[in-house]
């Protein structure tokens, strides 16, 4: 479904020019209907890798198709919804206004987009703030916007940018039930999180990003953690956290080391 | 993939323009260019009395220039800020990351800035008119072209506010834009000006420079209209290709760089 194939990018700083190799000859592909997690430490490349699919930043080399199709094709982003990190919006539109705007954008004629504009309001808890202009909103309305703004299409191929940060217990729930039920429904969603027990109750698959580098994928998911601690046997397959700290946080160490 | 139906390429840049339109008339800056243009006919009302002959074309003259102010004050900020902003918040993300292209969303931007212009221009025109008909009893058609015109180098300037937008900051591009229109007004003073330079690297540059601006003097009929001389329609349609030029040039351009950007 999303394909990256030897891909690399280097960002120039603005002082000195320096360049700096960010991501380098990534490539994995994700097979459609799975939930795959990308996982590594700040800086590690999961939101460049993101926006690459996107066609936000190009890469240097390498190349990125969606379903067959070069992401440099906006035609590719047809049947895609897309979170970024820390979403934010126009402040002098309300959120229906808003909602209806990226609809009108994805293609969504304009019975279904109201209607389902309507819809992702109640679903998402935005009900009572709809026709508020977005300016008052909190963080966590943002991002339950920002969701709204990805399902108005009803998009096959979810691209989500820390879906998690910046809501409450709650609305963490809320927003994981949601994703379940996307993944329910067949949809392919690529995730990044810090949250490694919610990826270990969402996602399928995960990759290790080590400085730009895919340093491990994970094949099965561990069992979540309540049931792992009602499990008196040891445990066959090892914990996110372990292997988190096993890939990502040992190849600091050695880093430091050097 | 997907069952959503797939709007033509210039509905999408519709929407844009659409949603750029609501939000600018919803942005402070154009209740204050409102305010500012209720002000100045307020000005004029209260200086008319005093006016005789001569005066009233003073009046006349003061009312075109200010719609032409406020109009380069309002296509400065929004052109300015416009791309830059969305990217400064992040919200360009979401809307690139629906099936649009970038070309269709700097057609958006820009169509809905102009758009913003337009109704800006046509507020204070209203006012205008009605001043010049009710109170002055001067009016007449001429007058009307002239703010086509004025309207017309708007959309201009607009373009190079939005070009400027896309390669430099806010700050910058406000300035860029500003130091244009003065350019563009004095086209023909600066060419004066290079004959008088000495070395002939420096003519040349000076030179080649004007020559790429546009000359905004050619949108400028303020001096007949107010005198009541008829525009002559040849005049009307040179502009109008040439405004209709440069805009073309510089959203092409536009694009071409945009195209490039990588949204970080
Ligand atoms: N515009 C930029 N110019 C230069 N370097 C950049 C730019 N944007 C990101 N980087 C660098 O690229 C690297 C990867 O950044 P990226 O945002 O992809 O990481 P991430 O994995 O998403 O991190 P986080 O978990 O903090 O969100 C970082 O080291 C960052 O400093
Ligand atoms: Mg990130």
């Amino acid at each position: 479904m999303i394909r990256v194939d030897h891909v690399s990018k280097d960002f120039r700083s603005d002082f000195l020019r320096r360049r700096r190799t960010v991501v380098r000859e990534l490539s994995f592909e994700m097979r459609p209907g799975e939930t795959f997690a990308l996982l590594g430490a700040n800086g590690a490349g999961k939101t460049t890798t993101m926006k690459m699919i996107l066609d936000l930043i190009r890469p240097d080399t390498g190349s990125i198709t969606i379903g067959g199709i070069d992401s440099r094709d906006p035609m590719a982003r047809s049947a895609l919804g897309y979170l970024p990190e820390q979403p934010y919006f126009s402040p002098h539109l309300t959120g229906f206004e808003l909602i209806r705007y990226y609809g009108a954008l994805a293609g969504v004629s304009r019975e279904i987009r109201e209607e389902r504009a309507r819809n992702l309001i109640r679903s998402l808890g935005l009900q009572g703030a709809e026709n508020r202009r977005i300016r008052h909103y909190s963080k966590g309305m943002m991002q339950r916007l920002g969701f709204a703004q990805v399902l108005i299409s009803d998009p096959s191929v979810l691209v989500l940018d820390e879906p998690m940060s910046g809501l409450d217990p709650v609305g963490r729930k809320e927003i994981r039930d949601v994703l379940l039920a996307q993944k329910e429904k067949g949809k392919t969603i690529l995730l990044s999180s810090h949250i490694l027990e919610d990826v270990e109750r969402i996602c399928d698959r995960a990759g290790f990003l080590v400085e730009g580098r895919m340093e491990e994928i994970v094949e099965t998911m561990p069992a979540p953690l309540p049931q792992r601690r009602r499990d008196d046997a040891p445990r066959s397959v090892p914990s996110l956290e372990r292997l988190f700290v096993e890939h990502v946080h040992s190849r600091y160490k050695e880093k430091i080391a050097e | 993939m997907s069952s959503n139906s797939y709007a033509s390429r210039g509905s999408r840049a519709f929407h844009v323009a659409a949603h750029t339109l609501l939000e600018t008339i919803r942005d402070r800056v154009f209740g204050v260019s409102i305010l500012f243009s209720a002000m100045l006919l307020g000005a004029a009302l209260v200086l008319s009395p005093l006016a005789a002959g001569e005066q009233d074309k003073i009046i006349m003259d003061l009312g075109l220039a200010g719609i032409s102010v406020i109009g380069l004050f309002l296509a400065l900020f929004i052109g300015a800020s416009l791309v830059f902003r969305e990217v400064e918040r992040r919200s360009i993300y979401t809307v690139l990351s629906k099936p649009i292209a970038r070309d269709e969303y700097i057609l958006g931007k820009y169509c809905g800035s102009v758009l913003t212009i337009v109704l800006n221009v046509l507020m204070m025109s209203v006012l205008y008119v009605l001043l010049v008909s009710l109170h002055l009893e001067t009016f007449h058609m001429g007058l009307l072209s002239a703010i086509y015109l004025i309207a017309l180098e708007l959309a201009v300037i607009a373009a190079f506010s939005l070009f400027f937008s896309v390669v430099s900051s806010p700050f910058m591009g406000a300035f860029f834009t500003l130091a244009l229109f003065v350019a563009g007004h004095l086209a023909r003073d600066i060419l004066h000006f290079a004959e008088l330079v000495p070395a002939e690297s420096g003519r040349m540059i000076l030179k080649g420079i004007t020559y790429m601006l546009p000359n905004l003097e050619y949108f400028n009929v303020k001096g007949m209209a107010v005198y009541g001389k008829p525009i002559p329609p040849d005049l009307l349609l040179f502009a109008t290709s040439y405004g209709a030029l440069y805009i073309v040039g510089v959203l092409l351009l536009t694009m071409l760089v945009f195209r490039r950007k990588d949204l970080q």
